[in-house]
């Protein structure tokens, strides 16, 4: 066990690296095609050249590499690894530590992803039982046309069209309304406020939870149905035990297997996810962040940020190996 | 716990309002059973008017082909049938003169385990893969006596200790892959007998083994029996198994029972072409380097059985009558039936 997490510790190495090689390319490219955002800074104003020179200097923007489409510019990444190594991550363009922004937009999105994923798995299971029993059932037929529907729509679509349709209204509505408490309008407000940290982040959470929710309705669906035809449930019952013990802790527990593999796979989309929702709905989180550093062009900040996106993905699916083993006995890691 | 609730969970799984049980009717009694199977390609009759009786101490073998029914026959008994597509369409299951077929499902549930029990072929995949064994035995405890964790644990154990299981404290946590194939099934036979069953359903209980572990099994399952004087109904198609431990033997073939006797008297004299070509099947030491007897043709399909004798497309006494009509249950002695219409023929009296 403990042999098998080294090793898959030391895994992360050359994925890390080439994460990060990818991502220096792509912002060096960024830089080579559309320009170098130091020049950006200055806006309509013409600096001089010594003053551009000064300010290329500073954000290391001045390696005659960003100026050749195409080149990695080696020189640079070898830097980039060295600080980052030592625990730099650079700072934005403002001069703020990219640690600190971290800090600060990481509980935000944290919490974003508990939320989604305490509904994915709430209603996402919920659901996959009442249709797996009702196998052909209204309930089943109900639960697979609305899966489609959710799997169907891209987040920033499905993120825009509730904001539009139930915040926008909702809040119009519970303006004016003396008998509304205030924390209902908070649930239903347009962007995040920051003296309700979880009450104002339910409505993006369950629109992100929507992703993966449909996923793991469907998985857990298809795994019961044929785990109740398994011969140990039929064991159980003739054991006389109580059907919903059959259900609930014979089959189930061995349903749950797979369902609990796409979770560790669908942080990948929670991930992703959260950049969109954070966008459409003001949340000031990493993916927040993320798309303002895109935006002007931070590549420390892109870079880092990114890099710690693989990080957590990374590390959730190492412990989703880790529980596989705590689910299903049979299996071993040496 | 105080010790109104100790009570009140002690007498909970009682009989609940079934109907009063007879000790001196029969132990267990299937009376013209029917049971069909509901699928796209119409609807099979699986088991067709079985009717046996089975007394305490003693055991019956229902010996059959793949798809004779004799299998979906004790799932009918133990209330398990897969439904849908299984249905229960007729005739009476008696348990001391009680129709289990007429209790409400939660009277059924409470007997199944306590008063009929069960074991399966495959105990690898009858047996559930992320439960220790300790904890599946302690269910048993835990659900129908509402016995504590430690204590079903320590039944388990004993359980374990029961059918010969060595090291029995250690094992109790073990998963079920970590068991050799006869230790497994021994975990399954504990199960079965947690509660002091008085019929005990062994659905091929040693075809999944290996010959020399199916004779442990066997010997073990004949002594428990004996111990405990349960009835003992054994599903098998292993007529070598049915020689040593049956007393009495129902064969089955396309839902029937076609012929049903003493275990002795069977194989003397069988009464029906069926099982005498059955018994000349089987292979054996003194006529080694003849060919061996077999059945030619397989069993009719259960949608579309062929009228008259379903045994007659392949019978080698087959006549036109045969073909034409159904035979009855002829009585051949007091205790003994066949359904042919020349039993005579085959079994000179």
């Amino acid at each position: 066990m403990g042999r098998y997490i080294i090793r898959r510790l030391l895994q992360f190495i050359p994925t890390l690296a080439g994460a990060l090689f990818l991502l220096h390319y792509l912002s060096s490219l960024a830089v080579q095609l559309n320009g170098n955002p130091a020049r950006a800074m200055f806006g309509d104003r013409r600096p001089s050249e010594a003053m551009l020179a000064a300010v290329q200097k500073l954000y290391n923007l001045d390696d005659p590499c960003l100026e050749q489409v195409g080149n990695p510019c080696f020189g640079q990444f070898v830097n980039r690894v060295t600080s980052l190594a030592q625990g730099d991550l650079g700072t934005n363009f403002r001069g703020r530590p990219v640690t600190e922004i971290i800090a600060d937009s990481l509980p935000l999105s944290a919490r974003l992803a508990i939320i989604a994923l305490v509904v994915q798995i709430l209603i996402g299971i919920t659901a996959g039982v009442f249709a797996g029993l009702r196998n052909k059932g209204v309930i089943d037929y109900a639960v697979k046309i609305s899966t489609v529907v959710i799997i169907a729509f891209p987040v920033f679509v499905l993120g825009k069209v509730i904001q539009t349709t139930v915040n926008v209204p909702m809040t119009n509505a519970l303006r004016d309304a003396a008998w509304a408490p205030d924390w209902l309008g908070t649930v239903f407000s347009i962007s995040y406020q920051a003296n309700s940290p979880w009450l104002s982040l339910l409505v993006p959470g369950m629109v992100l939870g929507a992703l993966g929710l449909a996923t793991t309705a469907r998985l857990t669906r298809t795994s019961l149905i044929e785990n109740l035809h398994a011969d140990y449930v039929r064991t159980a019952t003739a054991k006389g035990m109580p059907r919903r013990r059959v259900i609930g802790v014979h089959a189930l527990r061995n349903s749950l297997i797979p369902v609990v593999t796409d979770l560790g796979l669908s942080v990948g989309v929670l991930l992703s996810g959260a950049v969109v929702t954070e966008a459409i709905f003001n949340i000031p989180g990493v993916g927040f962040q993320l798309i303002n550093a895109i935006r002007v062009g931070e590549s420390p900040v892109i870079v880092s940020l990114v890099t710690f996106f693989v990080l957590i993905y990374l590390v959730v699916n190492l412990l989703v190996d880790l529980l596989y083993a705590v689910l299903d006995p049979r299996i071993r890691y040496e | 716990m105080s010790i109104v609730s100790r009570m009140k969970k002690q007498t909970a799984p009682s009989t609940g309002g079934r109907p009063e049980a007879d000790s001196s009717a029969p132990l267990l009694e299937v009376e013209n059973l029917q049971v069909e199977f509901r699928t796209r390609d119409g609807v099979a009759k699986a088991v067709n008017g079985v009717t046996f009786t089975l007394e305490a101490g003693r055991t019956r073998a229902i010996l059959g082909e793949s798809g004779s029914g004799k299998s979906v026959t004790a799932q009918a008994i133990m209330g398990i049938l897969d439904s849908p597509p299984g249905y229960v369409t007729g005739g009476s299951v008696r348990h001391r003169g009680v129709d289990m077929l007429k209790l409400n499902r939660e009277q059924r549930r409470l007997m199944r385990g306590s008063t009929v029990a069960m074991i399966f072929q495959d105990a690898l995949s009858a047996l559930n893969p992320v439960f220790t064994v300790g904890f599946q035995l302690g269910e048993m405890f835990r659900i129908h006596r509402g016995m504590s964790r430690k204590d079903a644990r320590k039944k388990a154990i004993e359980l374990l200790d029961l059918v010969r299981i060595p090291g029995a404290a250690q094992r109790v946590d073990d998963y079920p892959h970590q068991f050799s194939g006869g230790m497994r099934q021994r975990v399954m036979i504990a199960m079965a007998l947690a509660l002091d069953p008085e019929i005990l359903i062994a659905d091929e209980p040693t075809t999944a083994l290996d010959v020399t572990v199916q004779a442990q099994i066997m010997k073990l399952l004949a002594e428990l029996q004996a111990e405990r004087s349960m009835g003992l109904l054994l599903i098998t198609h292993d007529m070598g198994v049915v020689a040593d431990v049956a007393d009495d033997i129902s064969v089955m073939y396309a839902g029937r029972v076609v012929e049903q006797a003493p275990v002795s008297e069977i194989y003397e004299s069988p009464a029906h072409p069926y099982t005498k070509s059955l018994l000349e099947s089987i292979p054996r030491v003194d006529l080694r380097g003849q060919e061996l007897s077999v059945i030619k043709g397989l069993p009719p399909t259960l949608t579309a059985m062929p009228p008259g004798c379903s045994f007659a497309p392949r019978c080698y006494m087959a006549r036109e009558k045969c073909g034409q009509e159904a035979p009855p249950a002829f009585d051949v002695a007091a205790d003994r039936i066949s359904r042919c219409h020349y039993w005579d023929e085959v079994h000179p009296a």
